[in-house]
């Protein structure tokens, strides 16, 4: 039975262009043009072979060469935004950046990675080397070659390689069935680190973006990441070399922008007053410190933000925070101060009228303090209902009622008390 | 009132007794009950003497030893007889004595993985060493997928998830594939028809990667009584297994009642309704005070019989919190609480959906009713399995719908307890399952260009898919090349990839199913009333272009039925068997259908109540057919007028397209019969029977090779219905096949049988 022409009756889905055999051309001629095309250099073994490019990028025109030089590669206080005391320092000198150009973003045994860019940091320039696998049987070189990169480096760095670059490359060292030291090395995802200092201010920490908004670049005819599967299984098809040009370039000014951002956010990370002139983006560093309970970085930012920012959203805001601080650090005194402070100008902070509440109660013993407090919030709570405004503060309205009625209970339980001190 | 006195009152009880067609005794038969073997790690018999398990049945301990032996095992026994531990055992002693062994359980549905987990948990607690068992299903939490990755011993999950969340991914569970033991297939008779065709293809898949990892699990399949369980499971693994069938675990006991409720309207052959009849057996049993299980149909049936129960509860003083419902929708703590409650023996009646069907474990109860046929005689059985505490008497109760298939069941016991006529039937090589699976093994490692994928023409799928630009050839080997998932485009359960999606908008937009194209033509045509769940939704408007049909919640008393006309050419002929006055075909045809119209047919009566005309675009699907000539000397010697031929015709291939599932095991949908008076293909009367699925799913095949069961069945429904000229239980409704239809198409299948009986 001819199985061909009866799939072909049968496959009723969206029809796959099928395109005509094509001529392939030979290969001495085809690894001639890698050279000719795109300037690299062949690598041989075995009867597979893959392409290699190495290009330099220097860091004369970057604005903060000079500021890194005096760390000589090797940032410090690193840890605290990169959120591992596993690494207590970023020292540029020993990371390995890594960016693949991949043949779809579906993940999955059947994703592959055809072209892999290595750069690193040389005193004043980047070196960037980049993996071309030719076609797919000679992907066993390229991995070979990628493993063998890891031996001079104690760090791995991506632009989110966590959930994309990392894992797919285990993978295909695993289908390969070759050991690889890929999770000996400690990772690096910048994505991560970006997000912390940018995401509030920022639409999108993606690449793209920032190295426009925050490295001031923009690419000239750069080819969607979207269209580079297409273009390589165009390239594989023809053995077209010519085609691969605008991905060897796309690649390599991500892995340039990536390590010009690492080091950027590496300063950031050492002295966030020097290097972030948004007071949002000081917001989030403090924010994130705060949250992980790293207190003393966050408190000298909010407090500078709360003394000095313009932005009256942000002002309240670290008002807040300082306050929370400040509570956590059982400092309930100043906590409750600032709390008060908040309440002045903003009359509706939910939380801060229960934090505060919770302070005269429990810490105080200041019932009628705490009573007239919580009131005063259901009165201003009954007014927003009449006026028909939305308020968060409307949310609150029940753990407030229970708050006074235990505030009541207790008073009452304590006035025989008092009064009896009284009569003594 | 012990359960013997009920059963003598229910047999002496004039009332009753008259709807009784039949009332067949099973003897009680004592256990087999052996040591266990000395190869079982001694924590593992501490467990289970832990557990009070002393000794294995029988077929537990061959189970084991065939295991010993490096076979493939299929194991088929009734409910309640320790199947679990068929495959536990050996599982949990591989792990014991090298734990770095892995294992995976596969069952059809979810909610099955989660009671197997707490069984499993049960056991290996009291063995207190550290084996982990999870499931891994679409509600696994991101976070403890590593975990489960990494350490999970025994990882249950679905075929679904195999399909699309562990096998093009297995380089991350390099660990599992590594260290592959065992692959347990529980239900194996589920996996019938495309489900079946498909999970095929996914062990086919799955071997391919323990294979690239170099293991070599074996496979431990479980089914319930069905024709051909072994036959079933080599299809799925492609692996010789042996077959372990003879059940170790005593019996009680057991009564199995067939119960035909009376007819009310002889012509329309309209019976009483099952509701009113269950309610008053259900009454006899509360008063006797027996702890008894009813399975409905739908999840509307059980609210509505639950009521009904209720009600006589309260009549006879007995609490209504021991009547309980049960079935999907329910929050799983209620759940719970319900099967701890039946287990513990406070709750009295239970009415649930086929969710209590499966492997639950709730104990035994007294007696099991079944509202209407359930679907297949595996699954009859897995019900009536329910009723019977091990050693002790047992009461089955079948309460008939009017429904062709009901009716041919209570009529004709013979079939059901006779050797199981029901085959599991697959086709692992229709061509666009496997051209599907072939891609997702393709993106899931690299084929070798001699490698085979379960058949020889391996290479010519390959082939095209490479012409398709979906596969690269270099080097002696077929990569993926494309940025696509295949595995996400593969819905295992369903039939073609084009399918229509049903949403649901009477609050925002909700997708609450999907049906292919033939289907969505019949069923969701502008207008059409859809049935899901047995809620009914009217359907707004079918967006052909975009597959998409848009629905409302309704109520309404009628359904619809669509009017469709179908052409079929025949492309090939495969084999023909020329018989005396017949000739008997099998081969490949295309079918063009269109729906042009639907009828609105009231509720239960079945009157017409209103037409309405559609307009879609005719739609085509090759696939297999095996067909009936006539020729017309043979007619003429019928002494069918030609004016009623078109009738009787129709009427032999609605009573064919009613009962064929019950020999093929598959969904009536799966089927399509149709009657052409003058073929255009042989210019002579001619009847088509179809597999409903691109490519064909062998189920046209099985008739071609056996035809004879269905068609000695089809005349018996046939004569033994007692409408006078047709009824929707039978041949369908006189309005369709005109007044002589079933007294010739008796003549007809008489005919048929005869020439089949003579060859």
């Amino acid at each position: 039975m001819d199985i061909k022409s009866k799939l072909a009756r049968l496959d009723k889905s969206k029809p796959e262009l099928t395109l005509a055999p094509l001529e392939t051309i030979r290969d001495e001629d085809w690894m001639r043009e890698f050279e000719y095309e795109l300037r690299a250099a062949i690598i041989q073994e075995k009867n597979s072979f893959i392409v290699i490019k190495e290009r330099i990028y220097p860091l004369q025109s970057f604005p903060f060469m000079s500021d890194f030089k005096n760390f000589q590669g090797i940032i410090p206080n690193f840890h605290q935004l990169n959120g591992s005391h596993l690494v207590e320092n970023l020292d540029l000198q020993r990371t390995l950046f890594i960016d693949l150009e991949t043949s779809g973003i579906a993940g999955g045994s059947g994703t592959f990675a055809f072209l892999v860019g290595l750069g690193h940091l040389e005193w004043d320039h980047i070196v960037v080397r980049q993996y071309l696998l030719p076609d797919f049987q000679y992907e066993w070189l390229l991995l070979k070659h990628v493993e063998n990169s890891f031996v001079s480096f104690n760090n791995l760095a991506t632009y989110n390689g966590k959930s994309f670059d990392i894992p797919l490359l285990r993978n295909r060292f695993v289908l390969n069935r070759m050991e690889t030291r890929i999770d000996q090395l400690y990772h690096i995802d910048f994505l991560h680190l970006a997000r912390r200092i940018w995401k509030k201010r920022l639409a999108g920490c993606d690449l793209k973006n920032l190295e426009y908004v925050i490295l001031g670049q923009e690419r000239i005819q750069d080819i969607p990441g979207e269209l580079i599967p297409q273009i390589y299984f165009e390239y594989i098809r023809k053995r077209k070399v010519s085609l691969l040009e605008q991905v060897f370039e796309h690649n390599f000014y991500d892995v340039c922008n990536m390590i010009l951002l690492a080091i950027q956010i590496g300063l950031i990370a050492y002295d966030p007053f020097k290097y972030l002139h948004h007071d949002e983006d000081l917001f989030s560093i403090a924010r994130y410190y705060y949250r992980r309970h790293l207190y003393e970085a966050a408190q000298p930012i909010f407090q500078q933000l709360l003394d000095s920012t313009q932005n009256p959203q942000l002002k309240v805001e670290s008002l807040f925070f300082l306050s929370m601080l400040y509570k956590h650090r059982r400092q309930y005194q100043q906590s409750s101060e600032l709390f008060h402070q908040l309440l002045t100008t903003q009359k509706d902070h939910a939380t801060a009228i229960e934090e505060l509440a919770k302070y005269y109660e429990h810490k105080e013993k200041n019932y009628e303090a705490a009573l007239e407090l919580v009131n005063k919030a259901l009165e201003h709570i009954n007014l927003l209902e009449q006026l028909g405004k939305e308020s968060s503060l409307l949310a609150y309205k029940n753990s407030l009622h229970h708050r006074r009625d235990r505030l009541e209970r207790r008073m009452h339980s304590s006035q025989p008390h008092s009064a009896n001190e009284n009569g003594d | 009132m012990t359960l013997e006195q009920l059963i003598d009152f229910l047999k002496s009880d004039p009332v009753i007794s008259k709807n009784i067609t039949f009332w067949k005794e099973v003897e009680p038969s004592p256990g087999h009950y052996v040591d266990f073997p000395a190869q079982l790690h001694p924590l593992l018999i501490k467990a289970l003497e832990h557990k009070g398990i002393k000794k294995l049945y029988s077929h537990q301990l061959e189970a084991f030893q065939a295991l010993q032996d490096q076979k493939n095992v299929v194991i088929v026994t009734p409910t309640a007889s320790g199947k679990t531990l068929c495959y536990n055992l050996p599982v949990l002693n591989t792990i014991l004595k090298n734990p770095d062994s892995r294992s995976i359980y596969l069952f059809p549905t979810k909610a099955l993985s989660q009671d197997q987990l707490q069984e499993l948990h049960d056991l290996i607690s009291f063995t207190e060493q550290d084996i982990r068992t999870y499931t891994f299903d679409g509600d696994t939490p991101v976070t403890a997928r590593k975990a489960i990755r990494r350490s999970g011993h025994i990882v249950i999950t679905n075929p679904d998830m195999l399909h699309q969340g562990i096998l093009p991914h297995h380089t991350i569970w390099v660990k599992l594939f590594e260290n592959l033991r065992f692959v347990i297939i529980d239900e194996i008779h589920h996996y019938r028809g495309v489900f079946g065709s498909h999970l095929a293809n996914l062990v086919r898949r799955l071997k391919r990667i323990t294979n690239f990892y170099g293991s070599s699990p074996q496979f431990i399949c479980c089914s319930a009584t069905i024709a051909n369980p072994l036959e079933l499971a080599e299809k799925l693994i492609a692996e010789p297994l042996t077959l372990i069938d003879k059940s170790g675990a005593p019996t009680g006991k057991k009564h199995f009642v067939f119960y035909n409720p009376p007819v009310v309207n002889r012509e329309l052959g309209i019976r009483r309704s099952i509701i009113n009849e269950i309610s008053q057996l259900a009454r006899h049993l509360l008063a006797a005070k027996v702890q008894f299980i009813v399975f409905a149909r739908s999840r509307i049936r059980v609210e509505i019989i639950t009521r009904y129960i209720k009600e006589a509860a309260k009549k006879l003083h007995i609490s209504t919190e021991k009547v309980s419902g049960y079935r999907g929708g329910y929050l799983p703590s209620e759940r719970r609480r319900i099967e701890q409650g039946i287990k513990k023996g406070d709750i009295l009646s239970v009415v649930s959906t086929n969710a209590l069907e499966l492997g639950i474990d709730i104990g035994q109860l007294d007696v099991s009713i079944l509202a209407g046929y359930p679907g297949s005689i595996a699954s009859a059985w897995q019900q009536a399995g329910r009723a019977g505490r091990r050693s002790s008497t047992s009461l089955t109760i079948l309460v008939a719908s009017s429904s062709p298939l009901n009716q041919f069941i209570v009529e004709n016991p013979s079939y059901f307890f006779g050797k199981s006529p029901e085959s599991g039937i697959i086709d692992p090589n229709n061509l666009l399952i496997l051209m599907s699976h072939i891609k997702c093994a393709a993106f899931e490692i690299p084929f070798q260009q001699d490698e085979l994928f379960g058949i020889e023409g391996t290479r010519e799928v390959l082939e095209y898919l490479t012409e398709k630009n979906v596969l690269r050839f270099t080097d002696g080997k077929y990569y993926w090349m494309s940025e696509i998932f295949p595995a996400e485009g593969v819905s295992l359960r369903s039939a073609s990839p084009d399918n229509v999606v049903i949403i649901d908008k009477t609050r925002g937009e909700q997708v609450i199913g999907e049906v292919d194209l033939f289907g969505a033509q019949m069923l969701v045509h502008q207008d059409a009333i859809y049935m899901h769940e047995t809620n009914q939704y009217h359907v707004d408007e079918l967006d052909w272009a975009r597959k998409k049909a848009y629905v409302k919640a309704v109520n309404v008393d009628y359904f619809t039925d669509a009017i469709t006309k179908t052409n079929i050419k025949v492309e090939r002929i495969e084999e023909e068997r020329e018989l005396e006055n017949l000739k008997l075909v099998y081969g490949e045809v295309n079918v063009n259908t269109v729906t042009t119209g639907y009828k609105k047919i009231k509720l239960f009566t079945h009157e017409n109540v209103g037409a309405g005309k559609v307009y879609l675009p005719e739609i085509e699907m090759s696939t297999n057919a095996c067909w009936i000539e006539f020729p017309a000397s043979a007619i003429d010697n019928l002494e069918i007028p030609a004016s009623q031929l078109g009738g009787a015709l129709q009427a032999v291939a609605n009573v064919i397209r009613n009962i064929a599932p019950l020999f093929l095991m598959c969904d009536p949908s799966d089927i399509r019969s149709i009657p052409m008076t003058r073929a255009p293909f042989s210019q002579r009367p001619t009847i088509y029977i179809y597999d409903n699925y691109p490519g064909g799913i062998g189920l046209s095949l099985k008739l071609m090779n056996y035809p004879y069961p269905l068609f000695t069945a089809a005349l018996d429904l046939v004569k033994n219905c007692p409408c006078q000229s047709g009824c929707p239980s039978c041949v369908g409704p006189l309005l369709e096949i005109g007044e002589k239809g079933k007294n010739q198409a008796g003549k007809i299948l008489e005919f048929i049988n005869h020439y089949l009986i003579a060859s």
